[in-house]
């Protein structure tokens, strides 16, 4: 109860402090745009409308949430480092885990509100037949997604810099979805040396790929509940290991 | 009782790494006893503030030890400090109340006894008045004494203040010192970092002298003045003698 009360603490305190800054409110206003964005484009069309509605909607949703994942979660625990705020949280009687689990919880606060704004926002003005329970699924797997970018970009931003930190978790994020493409070029190469390499790094990767369910098409083949379990497993279970590393590594991290 | 024992602490950092560590703590030891109000003092880079970070596992010295109430270093210990850092940097959109709340949440203090244990902190550091306004409003000397609300209000048995006194003007000086004077006449054990002897000189029984990260002297200011009127004065020999001694 203790060591909640702790992590709940760090996690208003990071969640309050990001929700004040212009730097998140930028991402909220290229939210608004992107929507408004994909409802303009939806109307271009005639018979597809609802397609390019919910695909460019929903990819804005993960573009987004990745952008508050990225860059919120490379930069949250340097900034405090930076500002020497952190000398006055690691002086109490806390581990230094509580300050990782307690980023991380912020940031899932501030992804879950851009969410549940983004898609009440696109459910209310979608034209026609609306596809709730499709949208809901995509919506939750896209919200896990970036609970694990958000645990590599903080494990990142205590390793390195933040903008090395930002631009290693957006890799980190692209290779889960491209790293079968690579393989696929690996296996043209005919070098075994690059397959396996590629093999290993399938290994290091949360396999995004196989649940890449942001699209029109995955609204209305709404992918089933076990399938789904096993997705929040997956990515529960990727979030865990990148917040481990990360709390393994702050440990021993000096503050000066 | 010894509240604080430090045995041979060392400590290297590199600033690069291809460059070579510099040694910033040589065998640094002494102790503190329950009850005394230790002044540390030392030049600019003499390795205070490097000490202070290693009391509070901020970073890790490369070899020694540090044992506060007779055991080694751990949260249960570091539960009973508080801590003031060198020119503290805020939560600036809190308000003292939710700033000193936070820090009693972290602290694992019980809820209940919140309301009562802050309006008597307000009242030690005279800062009730602003109790509701955000930090960003404060002056410095307010949140100077913001600063060691925060570090009293766990209650804690031993408190480390670097600089407590660091850029404030005359009044916040005087309010600051108030305080600490506060704290001496309740034998608190207090490490307290300065530059400024005067107050070292007033609010201090002991005195840890350190040096080009050795320490030079450790027993109490008393003895260390015995031959001259003033702590300044006593302190400006032992400079000439140590530089003399280096050259």
């Amino acid at each position: 109860m203790k060591h909640l009360r702790s992590i709940y603490s760090l996690a208003k305190l990071t969640a309050s402090e990001w929700m004040r800054l212009k730097f998140f409110h930028v991402i909220l206003a290229l939210g608004v745009l992107f929507m408004a964005f994909s409802h303009l484009l939806s109307t271009l069309t005639f018979s597809v409308q609802e397609r390019l509605l919910y695909d460019f909607g929903l990819g804005t949703l993960e573009l987004g949430l990745m952008m508050i994942a990225g860059l919120i979660g490379s930069h949250t625990i340097q900034r405090e480092v930076d500002r020497k705020t952190m000398f006055l949280l690691l002086a109490r009687p806390i581990p230094r885990s509580h300050v990782v689990l307690g980023s991380w919880g912020a940031i899932i606060i501030l992804s879950v509100l851009f969410t549940a704004g983004f898609i009440t926002s696109l459910l209310l003005t979608a034209p026609g037949q609306v596809p709730y329970r499709g949208v809901l699924v995509s919506a939750i797997c896209s919200l896990q997604k970036s609970f694990v970018i958000t645990a590599v970009a903080i494990a990142f931003g205590i390793m390195v810099r933040p903008i090395m930190a930002l631009v290693a978790s957006i890799c980190y994020w692209i290779l889960c979805y491209s790293i079968v493409d690579v393989e696929f070029f690996a296996k043209k190469l005919q070098m075994d040396a690059a397959v396996d390499i590629v093999q290993v790094m399938k290994k290091l990767l949360p396999e995004f790929y196989t649940y890449n369910w942001k699209s029109f098409y995955y609204t209305q083949n709404v992918p089933q509940w076990n399938e789904v379990g096993w997705v929040s497993l997956h990515n529960l279970a990727w979030a865990v290991i990148w917040l481990l590393i990360g709390s393994v590594v702050f440990r021993r991290k000096e503050i000066v | 009782m010894s509240v604080l024992e430090v045995t041979n602490l060392n400590k290297k950092f590199r600033s690069d790494f291809y460059k070579k560590p510099t040694h910033i703590l040589k065998d640094v030891s002494f102790q503190i006893q329950e009850g005394r109000f230790v002044g540390f003092i030392g030049p600019n880079g003499a390795g205070k503030s490097t000490t202070i970070k290693c009391l509070l596992e901020f970073i890790f010295p490369d070899t020694g030890e540090i044992k506060l109430f007779g055991a080694p270093l751990s949260l249960d210990q570091r539960a009973r400090i508080g801590y003031l850092p060198e020119r503290p940097f805020f939560q600036e959109f809190l308000t003292g109340t939710e700033f000193l709340k936070l820090h009693w949440d972290l602290g694992g203090m019980p809820r209940e006894k919140f309301a009562a244990k802050v309006k008597d902190i307000f009242e030690l550091v005279k800062l009730t008045h602003a109790k509701d306004k955000k930090l960003k409003a404060y002056s410095k000397g307010m949140l100077q004494r913001i600063g060691i609300a925060q570090a009293l209000i766990c209650e804690p048995d031993f408190l480390i203040l670097d600089e407590p006194m660091s850029g404030l003007d005359p009044d916040g000086r005087i309010l600051v010192k108030q305080i600490l004077r506060e704290l001496k006449k309740k034998n608190m054990t207090v490490l307290m970092s300065s530059h400024l002897l005067e107050d070292v000189e007033e609010l201090c029984d002991d005195l840890l002298i350190i040096h080009s990260g050795r320490i030079e002297h450790s027993g109490t200011v008393n003895d260390f003045k015995v031959n001259y009127t003033t702590l300044e004065e006593a302190y400006t020999h032992f400079k000439l003698d140590w530089d003399r001694l280096q050259s």
